[in-house]
């Protein structure tokens, strides 16, 4: 018997857990929560498999009906989220009776928000994972009138954590840190003085990637096709740095300046477009 | 022949990468395999083989980690003769117009026949080096250097699954649709990438293919035939 039904699917809302290892030598990518911070805490909170997938709700959230009783929690960017008429704040767990209508709102911090349930999402696998990508998944997004299960509850009074601080901090942090990628080299002095002073803002992007601007020099430097990862910033010729997310592919032909570590790409995935950050070195 | 002319580095926190400096080839393609395999004997991680890298995924890049790296590619590496047989599959692909969207152009631009294009292309036998782009899609070695074109100075919004196209130095074939800045010469209507089926993808890395020109009404006849029948027919052997 389903859990949920989605009675609005909302702005993009997929269901994603930590993503399918094993088969970038097929071509496929990692995919997973954009925000593995958050999901792993909703899965925390609720006492379920770290592994356990949710819903990642982007900018705005869907509107979801409760057909059993279930607990659930919302964590990752803050938003404007109703129960019925009571507001829910986020990283923290309720208690929705079967009935009650959870709209998940409009984000006011941060970009993406996870909507845990007790026991996890449960659908059919792909690949040894949930996270929906086209075409390893049949659809990339979850459509108004889905029916959603959900798996074993290992939710109770005495079980999933406790949290002693907010864990919002990282949603606005704007100082992130990157390690020196394979071809860190190939930056013009010029063009490494600007990386390392320059404010950046998120330009368009999606679960694959995202541009920045302002761009660096342009370069005139070719690679063979070689190996990315989530969090690799490529240098493409005509100066722009492309971050690559958690949906890309796995390899890439474009100059890889950067790494991002694995909290700057959490930190990345709550920016919204114009949103600034600086880059450090690490 | 061994390759020596190597470096590894840290690739962020928990991936290392190895670079080679040679060129391409067979030789090299069947020695980063059989490091690939003595590696996987002494490190618990993931794999990425692309043209000249070796990328570990999921394994810090400790100092200790890096010295067993070196320590086994001290190793004299056993690798398989290039000569030795592989399995063939030969590419149905219709490079009729109605397909190849940039073929007519392409002939212009190299001043040849499109005719004279499509031989340059169905002669040889490219070996299947990699899958990376999008699941299923092929890297491979191989094309002639008459065919080298320079990508697209803008890319195509969507280039249809099955496209056949040229990039670079490079041909493959797309197994879903997708923007991208190759030049389209043709089609092939196999489905090539299929999750539900047990091999997921025709094509795996170490597969010698060549390009087949089949006409239209061929074309019609083996549309959207499921990866699995295909690969029961004949086009798949060994030698």
């Amino acid at each position: 018997m389903a859990s949920i039904k989605i009675q609005d699917k909302g702005f993009y809302t997929t269901i994603q857990d930590l993503g399918r290892e094993k088969y970038a030598s097929l071509g496929v990518p990692v995919s997973g929560a954009m925000d593995q911070k958050a999901l792993r805490l909703s899965n925390l909170l609720l006492n379920n498999p770290e592994n356990a997938a949710a819903l990642e709700c982007t900018l705005v959230g869907p509107v979801v009906v409760f057909l059993k009783k279930i607990a659930f929690v919302l964590t990752g960017a803050q938003s404007m989220s109703f129960l019925d008429q009571q507001a829910i704040t986020t990283n923290q767990v309720y208690i929705a009776q079967k009935g009650q209508v959870l709209q998940v709102g409009k984000v006011t911090t941060g970009c993406r928000v996870y909507l845990g349930l007790d026991g996890g999402i449960d659908t059919v696998a792909y690949l040894e994972s949930k996270s929906l990508f086209y075409p390893i998944s049949p659809m990339a997004i979850i459509k108004t009138g889905l029916f959603l299960k959900t798996a074993q509850s290992n939710f109770g009074e005495i079980k999933g954590a406790r949290l002693q601080s907010k864990i919002t901090h990282y949603l606005e942090n704007s100082n992130l840190t990157a390690f020196k990628g394979p071809e860190f080299h190939l930056l013009s002095s010029k063009s490494l003085e600007k990386l390392l002073s320059t404010r950046f803002s998120i330009g368009s992007g999606n679960r694959m990637g995202t541009v920045l601007s302002p761009i660096l020099e342009k370069h005139i430097h070719k690679m063979l096709t070689g190996p990315v990862l989530p969090g690799t910033v490529q240098l493409t010729p005509s100066g722009a740095l492309f971050i690559l997310s958690r949906d890309c592919q796995p390899t890439g032909g474009y100059p890889r300046i950067l790494q991002f570590t694995e909290a700057s790409i959490n930190s990345l995935a709550q920016k919204k477009m114009g949103d600034i950050f600086q880059i450090a070195l690490k | 022949m061994s390759f020596t002319d190597y470096r590894i580095l840290p690739y962020g926190a928990n991936a290392i990468l190895i670079q080679w400096k040679e060129t391409p080839s067979k030789e090299l393609f069947l020695y980063l395999n059989a490091v690939k395999e003595l590696l996987s004997n002494h490190l618990d991680c993931e794999f990425v083989l692309t043209y000249r890298e070796l990328l570990l995924k999921s394994i810090a890049p400790t100092k200790q980690h890096i010295e067993e790296i070196e320590r086994c590619l001290h190793k004299k590496i056993e690798y398989l003769n290039p000569n030795r047989s592989y399995r063939k599959i030969r590419v149905p692909v219709c490079y009729d117009a109605a397909f190849g969207l940039d073929i007519e152009d392409l002939a212009k631009a190299k001043s040849v026949s499109v005719q004279e294009l499509i031989e340059l292309h169905t002669q040889p036998e490219y070996l299947i080096y990699f899958l990376g782009f999008l699941p299923g899609f092929p890297y491979l070695l191989g094309l002639d250097k008459q065919l080298y074109t320079p990508r697209k100075a803008v890319p195509s919004r969507e280039v249809m699954a099955g496209s056949v196209a040229i990039g670079g130095e490079q041909t493959g074939i797309y197994p879903q649709n997708s923007p991208g800045g190759w030049h389209i010469m043709g089609h092939c209507p196999i489905v090539l990438f299929d999750v539900n089926a047990s091999d997921k993808t025709l094509f795996m890395p170490g597969d010698i293919i060549t390009f087949e020109a089949i006409t239209r009404q061929e074309h019609k006849e083996l549309s959207n035939m499921p990866l699995e029948t295909f690969k029961t027919s004949l086009n798949v052997s060994y030698g």
